[in-house]
């Protein structure tokens, strides 16, 4: 087992905090994904070259809807309307 | 034996009680409509002949002993395919569930076996219930249903084949569900009347789930007083439905003169004259019968947007599976493959937003202090044509975007006058378990007027 003394352990903090700090390039997950492909990477089969443009319509809908609701504002900490009620286990 | 296919509920259960028919008859008179009409029309998803026939000859037998032990025993029947009967194909409308079949009955189907009702068959839907956003009328593993009084127009969704084989008299009723505008749409369209109960009157064990919160089931039949005996008998708590109430139905309860709701419509932009005469000639009926209108307002919400998003929540996550499956790709619409699968992006702080603001909509019950129910057009036009996509055709529709669906509350649709030979749809809204209050205003309104019984043109 490998035996770091206390300076070793501040160092390597050190360069950990730099490391944290410090811009970091990867060049592949800055790049924007497209979205239909991102979407049917999660399906069994790709679209077909019809529906494509349509899932594209379908996600913009999906964040239409987000930017649409936030125009109204909830009351603060308001609960949603689900009820949990708990019940006793039988025996 | 000669009795109309298109008659009542009642009339049917008078024409069996005083042996002018059996069920059986009966029975084997609507098979042969559904299989000739109910094809032309693509209303039927599965004629369960062998169920109907078996369940039809108990019914005269267990007439024959001790009487009718409710007003539905020994009449044939039609449930929208979203539910499951034993070992009978349900397939939800859906070409990927095209093999899809349960070893019990639905709750709704059990009751209604239990009331002695004869499972004719398994009515067409849009597939999926139309969760996906559908665009087109043949959105179904059957193809476009076409309306009871036009073979070019659409009989509406996504409970198709329950609004059109009710008016086209292919059965005594038929049970349709709704999540949001599911019956009435399809009732108004075909001329038929249907039902929207509260939300969790009616269990939805053994039915498909599209939205957990939203969904309800109901009868679509030929009139008000048919649906009211259907809902007696399929309504109730379940065990198998949490979702499902412990609360009494008393249907008599309502107290006259009512004061009626009317929102602020707009029949000028959407070129709706004749619907504005319809909407007028049914408020001349209701002042007729005493009772007394009022202008009204719901709180200004983004209702339909916390639908939408219910429904883009709740449908992905019931259908998660399948849409991740290689199935998926086999539905009839590809709007419907394109929502679907964009569906699954919803966001969770979006969901919880959609049923915050139900939290907030509830302060929709004040127009409950002002009124008795509301009373609209379900849509300012007749059925739209089949070959048209629905963002077209859809353009002067109108429709109530109120908090009806949203807070379960219950609604009736029947037909309140015609443009160019299509049926025109009226409903009447109440507050959460005052069905009561539809049906007593309704049935008055079938009582004044006869829209309900214009029969379409295909009658044999």
């Amino acid at each position: 087992m490998a035996k770091f003394t206390r300076r070793q352990i501040a160092k390597l903090a050190g360069l950990t905090a730099i490391g944290a700090a410090a811009p970091r390039a990867f060049p592949n997950t800055l790049q924007a994904e497209d979205p239909v492909e991102k979407l049917q990477s999660q399906l069994a089969k790709p679209f077909d070259e019809q529906t494509k443009p349509l899932a594209l319509e379908a996600l913009k809908a999906i964040e239409r809807l987000s930017v649409e609701r936030k125009k109204t504002k909830l009351p603060e900490n308001s609960e949603p309307c689900t009820v949990y009620v708990p019940t006793e286990p039988r025996r | 034996m000669s009795l109309s296919p298109f008659a009542t509920v009642s009339e049917l259960a008078r024409a069996l009680r005083q042996k002018q028919i059996s069920s059986v008859e009966l029975t084997k008179m609507y098979l042969a409509r559904l299989k000739s009409i109910g094809e032309v029309h693509r209303a039927v998803a599965e004629i369960t002949e062998e169920r109907a026939l078996k369940e039809a000859k108990a019914a005269d037998e267990s007439r024959r002993r001790s009487g009718p032990k409710t007003p539905l025993h020994g009449i044939p029947y039609g449930a929208k395919d979203l539910l499951a009967a034993k070992d009978i194909p349900t397939r939800w409308g859906s070409p990927g569930h095209a093999d899809q079949v349960f070893g019990f009955d639905a709750a709704v189907i059990a009751k209604l076996k239990n009331a002695g009702a004869v499972l004719a068959a398994k009515l067409s839907m849009i597939e999926l219930a139309g969760g996906g956003n559908y665009n087109v009328a043949n959105a179904s593993a059957n193809g476009a249903c076409l309306c009871a009084f036009d073979t070019t127009r659409w009989a509406g969704g996504s409970s198709s084949g329950s609004g059109a084989a009710a008016k086209l008299g292919l059965c005594g009723f038929t049970i349709g569900s709704e999540t949001s505008g599911s019956i009435t749409c399809p009732s108004a369209f075909n001329g038929a009347t249907g039902f929207r109960p509260t939300y969790g009157r009616v269990s939805r064990h053994g039915a498909m789930a599209l939205c957990w919160t939203l969904d309800k089931i109901g009868p679509i039949a030929r009139s008000a007083e048919c649906c009211a005996a259907v809902l007696q008998a399929i309504c109730g708590k379940d065990p198998n439905d949490p979702s499902s109430l412990d609360a009494s139905l008393d249907l008599n309860r309502t107290k006259k003169p009512l004061t009626i709701g009317l929102l602020n419509e707009d029949f000028k932009s959407n070129q709706a004259a004749a619907c504005q005469k319809a909407y007028q000639n049914a408020l001349r009926v209701f002042s007729k019968l005493g009772h007394k209108t009022v202008q009204v307002a719901y709180p200004k919400l983004p209702y339909g947007t916390a639908v939408e998003i219910i429904v883009n929540a709740e449908g992905a996550s019931a259908h998660e599976h399948f849409i991740r499956g290689p199935r998926f790709h086999s539905l009839a619409d590809n709007h419907q493959i394109a929502g679907l699968a964009a569906a699954l992006e919803t966001k969770a702080v979006d969901y919880l937003w959609a049923l915050r603001l139900r939290t907030e909509a509830l302060k929709a019950n004040a127009i409950w202090e002002k009124c008795d129910c509301i009373f609209t057009p379900v849509f300012y036009h007749g059925a739209p044509p089949i070959d048209v996509p629905f963002d077209k055709s859809f353009a002067n529709m109108g429709g109530d975007d109120g908090p009806s669906n949203l807070l379960g509350w219950p609604a009736i649709a029947f037909p309140i006058g015609f443009e160019g030979g299509l049926p025109l749809g009226g409903q009447i809204i109440a507050p959460a378990l005052r069905e009561d209050v539809c049906f007593s205003l309704a049935k008055q309104f079938q009582r004044e007027t006869d829209f309900h019984l214009k029969l379409p043109p295909i009658q044999s």
